[in-house]
Parts: structure tokens; C-alpha cells; sequence
């Protein structure tokens, strides 16, 4: 299972529902590295994610986890992937030591030092239901629980969601040395760019179905730049050249795809780093062109 | 599958915990009973009624008892779609057959356990109330316990098909009550036919004896037919409790290979019920992400 460059590759994903279409999705999750899947709510971050763990039925394309098609190698894969949900799936009445005793029996490489050792650090009580926790302690304990069977692939679908920033940075240096092991990759959906700028390698960005961005997030972030101008500056710039702009009273803000191209075809203009926030906010908008 | 078997019980513990009390109590009860219709002062009365309570204690207790395992067969597919444990078990490294499997291997476990422990506990009545062992309770036993387990089935079946509480319900609920409606109108048109019967039988009777026609009102022979439907069943049940327990076993497989292939469709494609669609449109997604949306607990 070693001999394999990406731990997901995506060929032409499509999904058709009643008004939505995941529409020919393709992006590689290169292994040992952790992909931040951004989007907005109903781009279908869900969607592929759930195709890939084959809860949901792709109409057409291609998915190979660990290099092997999902289609027919579905249980064997499985045993080395771990999900985490936005939503607790254990039942409420249950507690950690009774699902230590379930999962033990599930995964073949079930440790329960190291979940133990994850109840211990995130502070969760072993006997305590979890009908009894608070969202924070639930996500915690997905995670636990999704790092204890030394799954070599964590996908995770808003999972950070609703955590406090500090237990979501907690969280987010667990993943960065679960990466430690070059076999372990993630793939992270998240509304919270901030956390994926901080340990994202690379970043996919899908809206209303269809994929906008793939690639190295720092490559992304080099890449993409906001201008910073006057209105009158704003129009001397070609439309064709700006992805999007926010215009208010104080000026414009625009957003464009290759920042180097842009300051030498512009010399003078103010050409600011940007953020993933940004990127997705002046994406999400690329329709109207120009937006308050 | 270990796993899951082990969850099956664990969500299912109380309620075999109450079956199993409800058993050893109603056990007690029936060993009081026969303590005071030897000891105490049921034995005060005329040796008729001590001898019809304790043959209807022990009859009680080698039927009656069989209620309780119902309690005690595990079927948390319910649970499982409300807990989301439906969606995360999709993630597992099980079939669909596997899933299923561990659901009926659970049921089959205390069904098992359950038969072999009333046996010995009619064993030792047996001896208690003076009554001999028939081998036929032994089949009467099985055919019980698959009735329950082709219930059980048929409600998990309904799980794994509609994936949604109440259209769930509403499916089994349908085929229970067809299965009550069939048996209602079997027992009525019998009850017409005891009438037919007993009309006939009457008129024969007062002809015979040169009596007038209604001297014998039909409901008299009712009893007299009842008792003899009863002693047919009894003894078609003593014949045939094998071909009845395969029949049921039949459905139990039908049924299994139905549920994983209900179960292997994808989440997608059950049609998700109004108010879900309602959720889903909505731009924070659940209800309650919505409600910690508006409480600034979302980003």
C-alpha cells in the first residue's frame, strides 16, 4: 500500500442532485501532506467528501484512495482511513471506555494507550456519557478516537467548527504531528481559513459545485494579491484582470490571480498579500465582478 | 464485527436488564404460587381449584414467559440513524452484509441463550409442579423465538430501507397491522362458522329428540368447538413445529439479504424527508448549528 504518490486523487467528479451538481471535480491529495478543502456552505465540500468515503454514490469520475479505486476496494481501504464529522456518531448513552471496548474490535491497529492518552491531553472524562459533553468535548473525542487506530489518512468535515481557538490550535499541533509519519495524509474541510493557512500545505476551493482552486497554498497565496486603490484608479484597471473588487466610500479592494503580472502591467498600483479568506470572499463574488 | 456486536448489546443493556428481571420475577411469582397451593393458603381450597391454579401457573409459565424475550432481542437501528453512528459505521471497514450480520448474529445469541435457559428453568418447574417434560415445548420454544426474530426484522428491515423514523414506523406498523387484520378475520369468519355449526348441530339435536327447533341455541357448542381448535392447533403445533420454525427461518433470510441490500444503497439515495430538505437549504446547515449560529458559536 506504500507505493502510491497521493493519498486521494479526484478524477472528474460529478454528482448531480435536484439544483446541485458537484460538477468534474479532479485534485490530489499528495500523501504526508494536509489539504485544506475551503468553501462555502453548499459548494459541496461535503458532498466530495462523502464520495470519497463512499457514503454517497458519484455518477461519474474516479476516486483512488492509497491508489486503489474506492469503488472495489472499499472495506480494505477503510481500515486506514479515519473520518471525523461535524456531528458526534457515537451513541449518546455510551462512554469512552465502552467505545475503546467497541472500536478496539473494529480497527485491526486499535490503540487503546494511545486513545486513552488522547482522553488524558484533550482532559475528557473516561466515564462520563456522551450525551453529558459539550460540543468541544465531542469534536475532542471524534478526534481521539480517529487518531487511535493509526489510520495513515484523517478526513475531516468541519471539524474544527464550533471548537474555541484554543483548543482548535490544541488540535490543529496534533495534526501537525500526526503529519510527523510521512505516510499520514489529511484532508481538511474547514469555514476557518485561518487554522488551514496555518497548517495547510495545500488548498482545494470549490463553489456551487464546481472546483476554482487547487494547489500549493503557498504557491495560492504568492500567487493572489489584493489591490488597494482609489475608485479612479479602479477604473483604469481592465476588468479582464481582476478576479473581483469590493468597492466602499474609502476605495476599492481587488482581487487578482497573478500578482507579478499585474504590478509590472500596473506599475505603481499597491499590490497587498492576501489571505485565504480573502481569496474566497473575492472568488465566491467573481459573478457580480464588482461588490460593497 | 466483534465491535459491533459488542455495541448492539451495550446500547441494548437495560433493556434486557428489565426483560431479565421481568422474567426472574414472574418466575418467583410462579414458584410462590405453587409454594402456597402446597404450603400456604391457596391449599385452602377445594383440590379442583388448586389443581386448575397450578396447571394454569405452570402453563403460564412455560408460555406466558416467552413474552418477555421480545425485550431482550437487540435492534438499535434506530438509535444508530439518530446518533449518526448509521453514517460513521459507512466509514468502518464492514460490508453491509458484515453490519447486518452482526445485528442478527446478536439476536441469534439471545435467542439462543434464552431458549436453552427456559428450557432447564421448565425443566426444573417440571419437576416442581409435578408435571412431565414434553419435547414439543422445546419446538414450541423456537417457533416463539422466530416469531419474535421475523418481527425484529421485519422493524429492522424498515430501518434499513427508509432510513427515517416514521416512514420506518408507518412500513412495519402497515404489515403488523395487516398481519392482525388477516388473523382478526380468520378468528371472526371461524366464530360464523362455529354459528353455522352450532345451528345446524342444534337443529340435528332437537329433531332427534322431537324438541322445538331453537331448543338449542348455537352459542352452546361454541365452547365445545373452541376446545376442539385449540386441541387441533395443539396437536398440528406438536406435528409440524419444524415445518413452521423452517418457514420462519425462510422469511429471517429473505428478510437479511433484503435489509444489506437496503442498507448497501448509498445515504443518497433515500429521499430525505420535507423538513430535512428544509435543513439542508437553510445557510447554516442543521438546526442546531443554526441555533449556535445565532449565538455567535459559529463561524
Amino acid at each position: 500500500m506504500s507505493d502510491y504518490e497521493n493519498a486521494i486523487e479526484i478524477k472528474n467528479l460529478t454528482k448531480r442532485y435536484d439544483g446541485f451538481t458537484l460538477d468534474n471535480i479532479s485534485f490530489n491529495v499528495p500523501k504526508g501532506s494536509i489539504m485544506g478543502f475551503i468553501g462555502q456552505n453548499g459548494a459541496g465540500k461535503s458532498t466530495t467528501i462523502n464520495t470519497i468515503l463512499n457514503i454517497i454514490k458519484a455518477d461519474s469520475g474516479e476516486i483512488r484512495v492509497f491508489g486503489k479505486d474506492t469503488r472495489t476496494a472499499d472495506v480494505q481501504i477503510k481500515q486506514d482511513i479515519s473520518a471525523v464529522f461535524d456531528e458526534l456518531p457515537f451513541h449518546e448513552q455510551l462512554n469512552a471506555k465502552a467505545l475503546d471496548r467497541i472500536l478496539r474490535h473494529i480497527f485491526s491497529h486499535w490503540s487503546s494507550e494511545a486513545f486513552f492518552g488522547y482522553l488524558e491531553r484533550f482532559q475528557l472524562p473516561v466515564k462520563k456519557k456522551f450525551g453529558q459533553f459539550s460540543k468541544g468535548m465531542k469534536m475532542k473525542l471524534q478526534i481521539a478516537a480517529a487518531l487511535s487506530h493509526n489510520a495513515k489518512l484523517l478526513i475531516m468535515d468541519e471539524a474544527t467548527t464550533g471548537l474555541d481557538p484554543v483548543v482548535r490550535n490544541e488540535i490543529l499541533d496534533i495534526f501537525l504531528e500526526f503529519l510527523q509519519d510521512e505516510d499520514h495524509s489529511i484532508l481538511m474541510s474547514s469555514h476557518i481559513t485561518s487554522d488551514l493557512e496555518k497548517i495547510a500545505d495545500s488548498v482545494t476551493f470549490i463553489d456551487k459545485g464546481r472546483l476554482l482552486l487547487t494547489g500549493y497554498k503557498d504557491e495560492i497565496l504568492e500567487s493572489h494579491g489584493v489591490i488597494k486603490c482609489s475608485k479612479a484608479d479602479y477604473e483604469n484597471i481592465g476588468k479582464g484582470d481582476i478576479i473581483s473588487a469590493r468597492i466602499s466610500d474609502f476605495g476599492v479592494e481587488a482581487l487578482v490571480s497573478d500578482r507579478q503580472s499585474i504590478s509590472r502591467k500596473y506599475s505603481g498600483l499597491v499590490i497587498d498579500h492576501t489571505t485565504l479568506e480573502e481569496i474566497m470572499l473575492f472568488y465566491v463574488n467573481r459573478e457580480k465582478k464588482e461588490w460593497c | 464485527m466483534k465491535g459491533i456486536i459488542f455495541k448492539e448489546f451495550y446500547i441494548s443493556r437495560k433493556r434486557i436488564y428489565i426483560s431479565i428481571a421481568t422474567y426472574l420475577f414472574l418466575t418467583l411469582l410462579c414458584i410462590l404460587v405453587k409454594l402456597s397451593a402446597t404450603f400456604g393458603n391457596i391449599r385452602l381450597l377445594d383440590k379442583e381449584a388448586v389443581d386448575s391454579t397450578v396447571t394454569i401457573t405452570f402453563y403460564f409459565f412455560v408460555f406466558g414467559l416467552l413474552l418477555s424475550i421480545p425485550g431482550m432481542l437487540v435492534n438499535n437501528v434506530s438509535s444508530d440513524l439518530k446518533s449518526h453512528w448509521s453514517i460513521y459505521q459507512r466509514t468502518l471497514p464492514f460490508s453491509e452484509k458484515q453490519i447486518v450480520s452482526a445485528a442478527y448474529i446478536s439476536n441469534v445469541v439471545v435467542l439462543l441463550v434464552m431458549n436453552v435457559f427456559h428450557t432447564l428453568m421448565t425443566a426444573v418447574m417440571c419437576a416442581l409442579f409435578n408435571k412431565t417434560f414434553q419435547l414439543y415445548y422445546i419446538g414450541v420454544f423456537l417457533v416463539a423465538s422466530l416469531l419474535f426474530f421475523v418481527f425484529n426484522a421485519i422493524i429492522m428491515f424498515a430501518f434499513y430501507r427508509f432510513r427515517d423514523p416514521k416512514k420506518a414506523q408507518l412500513f412495519y406498523g402497515a404489515v403488523f397491522t395487516l398481519v392482525y387484520l388477516a388473523f382478526a378475520f380468520a378468528f371472526v369468519g371461524r366464530i360464523y362458522e362455529y354459528d353455522a355449526m352450532g345451528r345446524k348441530e342444534g337443529a340435528r339435536l332437537a329433531a332427534q329428540q322431537g324438541l322445538p327447533a331453537d331448543a338449542f341455541p348455537p352459542e352452546s357448542f361454541q365452547i365445545q368447538y373452541i376446545k376442539e381448535d385449540i386441541h387441533s392447533l395443539a396437536k398440528f403445533m406438536q406435528k409440524f413445529w419444524w415445518a413452521i420454525a423452517l418457514l420462519f427461518i425462510a422469511i429471517i433470510i429473505l428478510l437479511f439479504f433484503a435489509s444489506v441490500k437496503a442498507l448497501a444503497r448509498p445515504a443518497d439515495a433515500v429521499k430525505p424527508s420535507k423538513e430535512k430538505e428544509k435543513t439542508k437549504q437553510s445557510f447554516f446547515g442543521s438546526p442546531r448549528r443554526q441555533k449556535a449560529a445565532s449565538e455567535g458559536d459559529d463561524d
